[in-house]
């Protein structure tokens, strides 16, 4: 009987013997905090967490089917139903122009969602970049970066997002890159400080040292280990993006009537709020409802992926 | 006071210097990238050639960028911010008579935000797993999602319009007087020995300041329940608990001095969220403050108020976050002033 090759490999094996150095995964550039079942089965525990993920899919729902689930148009006007309180026809009730609320604020899911995405990417990309330049550069580029950044960082947020839609003029748009530029620096300093610890580790030094590049060891070595904190910022800055486009609506800066976004209807029904009080209260509650819950999800997030944060 | 605290206080006093001259060139350039011509919009659409070209020298619009920022400057450190673009009155006096509202209400949210926020933290983190801290955290979550420009409205509804409890605008009846010292209502009031007025400016300001504070206070409590329960499990405590100290001494006199280091900076950020946040409040309360005003600087495209008003909200909260840095200092005397004075 000849001698079984794989119960050899077993008996050399690495872990079994003594005197071999046990094999350090040199190669593998990306240290597992945790497997994605694991975080999974983590996050799944979480209630709260998993109630802001569920709310979270039904505005996400309602976003993606607007058009199909309204009851109505959300610009069609109706001078003989206006002001009409909530009822079976119109559950959320009807505005000064006798417009269906609640399509109007199924219809604003999209606006809301939208603006936020688009503005936390902005920052996400842009924070990202800066952060990982500095970080990993040091020297001179640090300095200069992050003295930019702390000076952005000595204004309060919506004063600075005010401060540059007032540069480039009111509009949805312009509020979407006003509060994404606001939010760059929490970005920045979260992936250069991320960046700084990961930079000195030795599977980042074992990468340098097989000749990788700097593009190479920033976008596979440093970067995929600084997804965790940026997953959660970018969760809590999703909701900071939304709250901060509706009120720059709500001041009139942002979105524009007759837009059913929800800062701008809760805007143009302030007269209403004595008279006809339903006219602000769904689209605030959305509001409200969205944040929370990726605030909620963002704790959890946090616990999950990151317990030290 | 030791050398080296004195140092750190030095040379954060010093930093105050190149961060007020970094805010001012960012204000400065982010204002002058503003399309249009600000003699055209002083003017009027009709205005002739000569007279726009005789402004612009005036207003030092024809110099050289680097030169225009240097006169900004040198204006700045006599007090003088410019002429508004709309109404012509001098943006320093607009600013110096709005800015004590502003004062005056970021404080009052302050102090209510502070102490809700610390009250509810220490006793959630008190009374941990019980029903009360479930109220209590949830609370604050949905305390931190409130967009507060909503909450300010519901509140008008629900205590101005149906209980007639508080006013929704203004900042006090126009049939009390007294002088303005301070210009903060609660301050001269008192001065002037008028009761009246005292309880007629905190009747105006209660809606306000609640609205504004809201958030705060949700993170501030957040903040105040981890960081004390964290506090509670290190040796000390469980020390000052096996001498047989009860429940109230071991949190107030052991625990929460060491348990606000982290909350006071969290109340310092906050204030930069106060700062912000009293634009919006001004605007639904219509409180005669600089936020308000700003926002109308910027629908009338008036670029001289608008940098006036967003420097100097910018200066104040710097100006906060410096004496937070030198509160810590007092308040912490673990932190090393050699390594902070880097």
């Amino acid at each position: 009987m000849g001698r079984d090759p794989s119960r050899e490999a077993d008996f050399v094996s690495p872990e079994m013997h003594p005197i071999l150095p046990t094999a350090e995964p040199v190669l593998d550039v990306r240290p597992h905090e945790g497997e994605p079942t694991v975080l999974w089965r983590k996050f799944r525990r979480n209630r709260p967490a998993l109630l802001g993920a569920g709310l979270l899919g039904l505005f996400l729902l309602a976003a993606l089917t607007a058009p199909i689930i309204s009851p109505a148009d959300p610009f069609e006007q109706d001078l003989y139903h206006r002001l009409e309180p909530p009822s079976a026809e119109h559950l959320f009730g009807t505005d000064d122009f006798g417009r269906d609320i609640l399509s109007r604020v199924i219809h604003g899911a999209r606006i809301s969602l939208r603006i936020g995405l688009a503005a936390m990417g902005i920052a996400l990309v842009l924070g990202t970049a800066i952060g990982l330049a500095a970080g990993y550069f040091g020297g001179a580029l640090d300095q200069v970066l992050m003295r930019l950044m702390d000076l952005f960082l000595a204004f309060p947020t919506i004063l600075l997002a005010i401060g540059i839609v007032a540069i480039l003029g009111p509009g949805l748009e312009n509020a979407m890159i006003a509060v994404g530029l606001v939010a760059v620096p929490t970005y920045a300093r979260l992936v250069r400080a991320s960046t700084l610890s990961i930079r000195e580790k030795d599977y980042v030094q074992a990468v340098r040292a097989l000749g990788a590049g700097h593009g190479r060891v920033i976008c596979f070595a440093i970067l995929p280990n600084c997804m965790a904190p940026l997953t959660v910022q970018a969760t809590l800055g999703l909701a900071t993006a939304i709250l901060d486009a509706a009120g720059l609506s709500f001041l009139g800066l942002g979105a524009q009537p007759p837009a059913p976004e929800w800062g701008a209807m809760l805007s143009s029904g302030r007269e209403l709020i004595l008279s006809a009080p339903w006219v602000l209260t769904f689209p605030g509650l959305a509001i409200l409802l969205t944040v929370l819950a990726l605030n909620l999800m963002g704790d959890g997030l946090r616990d999950t992926l990151d317990p030290k944060m | 006071m030791g050398w080296l605290l004195r140092r750190y206080i030095a040379h954060r006093i010093l930093l105050l210097f190149p961060t007020l001259l970094g805010i001012t060139a960012l204000v400065f350039l982010m204002v002058h990238l503003v399309p249009g011509d600000p003699a055209q919009v002083m003017l009027g659409e009709r205005a002739s050639a000569k007279n726009l070209a005789k402004l612009r020298s005036e207003m030092g619009l024809d110099k050289p960028l680097h030169t225009q920022f240097i006169l900004y400057l040198e204006g700045l450190i006599q007090g003088d911010l410019g002429r508004s673009i709309k109404s012509h009155d001098r943006v320093s006096s607009e600013l110096l008579a709005r800015f004590p509202a502003t004062l005056e209400l970021t404080l009052a949210a302050m102090l209510f935000s502070v102490v809700l926020g610390i009250g509810a933290g220490v006793l959630s983190a008190v009374r941990r797993g019980t029903v009360l801290d479930y109220a209590g955290m949830t609370a604050s979550l949905v305390g931190v999602s409130m967009p507060i420009f909503w909450l300010g409205l519901v509140l008008i509804l629900l205590l101005t319009q149906w209980a007639g409890l508080f006013p929704a605008s203004g900042r006090l009846n126009s049939h009390i007087y007294f002088p303005s010292v301070t210009g903060l209502h609660l301050v001269d009031s008192l001065l002037a020995g008028s009761l009246t007025g005292f309880g007629n400016a905190l009747w105006h300001l209660f809606l306000p300041a609640i609205t504004l504070g809201t958030v705060p206070a949700a993170v501030i409590s957040r903040m105040t329940r981890s960081s004390l329960l964290e506090v509670m499990q290190e040796d000390y405590v469980r020390t000052a608990r096996a001498k047989g100290l009860s429940q109230g001494p071991v949190v107030f006199r052991h625990a929460l001095k060491n348990a606000f280091i982290p909350v006071l900076t969290v109340i310092s950020l906050e204030f930069g969220y106060l700062l912000g946040g009293a634009v919006i409040t001004e605007s639904i309360f219509a409180w005669p403050g600089v936020g308000r005003w700003l926002v109308l600087a910027v629908f009338a495209r008036d670029f001289r108020a608008v940098q006036g008003g967003v420097l100097l909200i910018a200066a104040t909260f710097v100006t906060i976050n410096l004496v937070t840095d030198l509160l810590y200092a007092w308040l912490d005397p673990r932190i090393s002033y050699a390594e902070s004075a880097e």
